[in-house]
């Protein structure tokens, strides 16, 4: 029954993959190997699908762990400050460049997003450890998120006119600023993150038990939980730094998955939730480039719009 | 032969940095079902996650079936010592039976898969829980949990089990079941079991050794204490 679900979200994710690559705005044959098209084809339509691919499943992967390491169905890197950590970092490079032009690369900016996706999460962890793991985590990254806003404002008085526009842009979020090495290497570091997380999910799945059982059960629960929170961090991190702060993936597919599937093999929800996660990203970037508008619809506003009514459905079906 | 005690607690003081409790002395042998009573915030709980390696002792020696517990690694003790928190999990995707698995963790590296399985179903079967085995836990009554919990503790296949008021949430005939079950556990299973409660009337009838806290200090009574609630 569960490969049976898993095997449907495939064929669906093949369908998406093809509309996203091939068919959205308007039909581009694969087998066209000159002209304009073709460059718009290799050049733009690929590494647009298979960024959007990876960051939604990079995304809805690290919104899981959050959700089941703080046990908050709410949870999820966007909703804790953790992208927008991510995003401050970015753009103190971004602006800065100027002063420390040899990290305005990809890997630089890469570095940036995790170290301060990474710092968030490390303050997330400590209010967590302190006042729970309840409403008080979200708010905490609320108004973190406020802060880094406020940062970021003060930041673009700063920058030049060009930088402001593709800082401006970068931070709706999108998925066609990723191309040839910077491609690979975000690919290479979400592979391997998600690797490492499915490494530790049978110990992440003890802790259902709560920590403390967990530990009696020889989970070393301390080592675990700075794992996923790497784990996170280079996940959530590196996702923003290429694509931009994207809301609603890491909060809304980790509650679609478990409503679709019911089971405490979470290394079996981490391919479930990598592989929706991807769906919607898809999904989102088809919605944006379908030239419904006059222009293309920013990603943030396709993923609220598409995961911000879920969101209110899984909260009001709780009570 | 003389048989070694299970559990023997030597002059341990328990508590973060002051102790709560001090100079405890106390032997758990096999069959023993111990009941630990004492007044909310006594360190009744602290006492067990001690015992459990989950807090550490602020000094004195804890020595599990003969090793002491500063000998054994973590892993070693998730064979020695299964220990059962107040944390109630309702989470919709969670069975009863993937909470009796969780009980084999500490030997899922091994490859007789056979045999760690077979320690599941035992479980199961002694709880009589398989009827409801696919059930949800947020579709079972809180005996029915605590039921699932024991057995869980049961696939761990240790000697020690450390209970920490499973009767919290339980109305009084499920409470007395959950008794009679550990007893027979005790006894028919081999293991010794030390559980905190609040409930002396209902354990009455299956206890016969009280570790009670009073006062910073643990007293080991034949009977249930004479003690206001």
């Amino acid at each position: 029954m569960q490969i049976f679900k898993l095997t449907f979200a495939l064929i669906g994710l093949g369908i998406l993959l093809i509309l996203s690559t091939f068919a959205i705005p308007e039909w581009i044959s694969p087998f066209q190997t000159k002209g304009i098209e073709a460059d718009l084809l290799w050049n733009y339509r690929i590494p647009k699908t298979i960024t959007a691919l990876i960051a939604g499943a990079s995304l809805s992967v690290s919104g899981f762990i959050l959700q089941q390491l703080y046990r908050n169905n709410l949870a999820g890197p966007y909703i804790l400050g953790v992208s927008s950590g991510a995003s401050l970092a970015v753009a103190i490079l971004i602006i800065g460049s100027h002063y420390f032009p040899f990290l305005n690369h990809g890997i630089g900016i890469s570095l940036a997003g995790f170290i301060g996706a990474s710092t968030v999460l490390l303050l997330v962890m400590l209010v967590s450890s302190r006042f729970g793991t309840g409403a008080v985590i979200l708010l905490f990254g609320v108004i973190i998120g406020q802060i880094t806003g406020a940062l970021q404002g003060l930041l673009n008085y700063m920058a030049a006119p060009g930088d402001l526009k593709n800082f401006t842009l970068w931070s709706m979020g999108s998925f066609s600023q990723v191309i040839e090495f910077d491609l690979v290497f975000f690919g290479t570091s979400v592979i391997l993150g998600i690797f490492w997380a499915y490494l530790i999910m049978p110990q992440l799945s003890t802790m259902l038990l709560g920590e403390e059982v967990s530990y009696t059960l020889g989970v070393n629960t301390k080592s675990i939980s700075i794992q996923l929170l790497i784990c996170t961090g280079i996940l959530s991190g590196i996702a923003t730094a290429f694509c931009g702060p994207i809301a609603f993936i890491g909060m809304a597919i980790p509650n679609v998955s478990r409503l679709l599937i019911k089971t405490v093999n979470f290394r079996f929800m981490i391919l479930v939730n990598a592989i929706l996660g991807a769906a919607m990203a898809l999904v989102s970037d088809i919605i944006s480039s379908a030239d419904l508008l006059s222009f293309n619809i920013p990603i943030n506003v396709c993923t609220a719009l598409i995961g911000g009514p879920f969101i209110i459905y899984i909260l009001l079906k709780k009570k | 032969m003389t048989m070694n005690p299970v559990l023997n607690i030597v002059n341990l003081s328990i508590g973060q940095d002051s102790p709560i409790v001090d100079s405890i002395n106390g032997v758990a042998f096999k069959h023993d079902l111990i009941v630990l009573t004492g007044e909310n915030g006594s360190g009744k709980s602290t006492l067990l996650k001690t015992i459990a390696g989950i807090n550490k002792a602020i000094s004195g020696e804890l020595i599990i079936s003969g090793d002491p517990i500063t000998n054994l690694s973590q892993k070693q003790r998730s064979a020695k010592i299964a220990f059962a928190s107040t944390y109630r999990i309702k989470e919709d995707f969670i069975k009863i039976e993937d909470v009796v698995r969780f009980g084999q963790y500490p030997y899922s590296h091994l490859s007789e898969t056979q045999a760690i399985d077979d320690g599941v179903e035992k479980a199961i079967e002694i709880m009589g829980i398989d009827k409801i085995r696919n059930k949800y836990l947020n579709q079972v009554s809180d005996g029915e949990w605590q039921k699932a919990n024991i057995a869980r503790v049961l696939a761990q296949k240790t000697d020690l089990i450390l209970m920490d008021e499973p009767t919290a949430f339980l109305d009084y005939p499920s409470r007395m079941r959950l008794y009679r079950d550990l007893k027979q556990i005790c006894l028919t299973q081999n293991k010794t079991i030390v559980v905190s409660t609040h409930d002396i009337d209902s354990v009455k009838e299956f206890a016969s050794i009280y570790w009670h806290i009073d006062q910073g200090k643990l007293k080991i009574l034949q009977e249930s204490p004479s003690w206001r609630i």
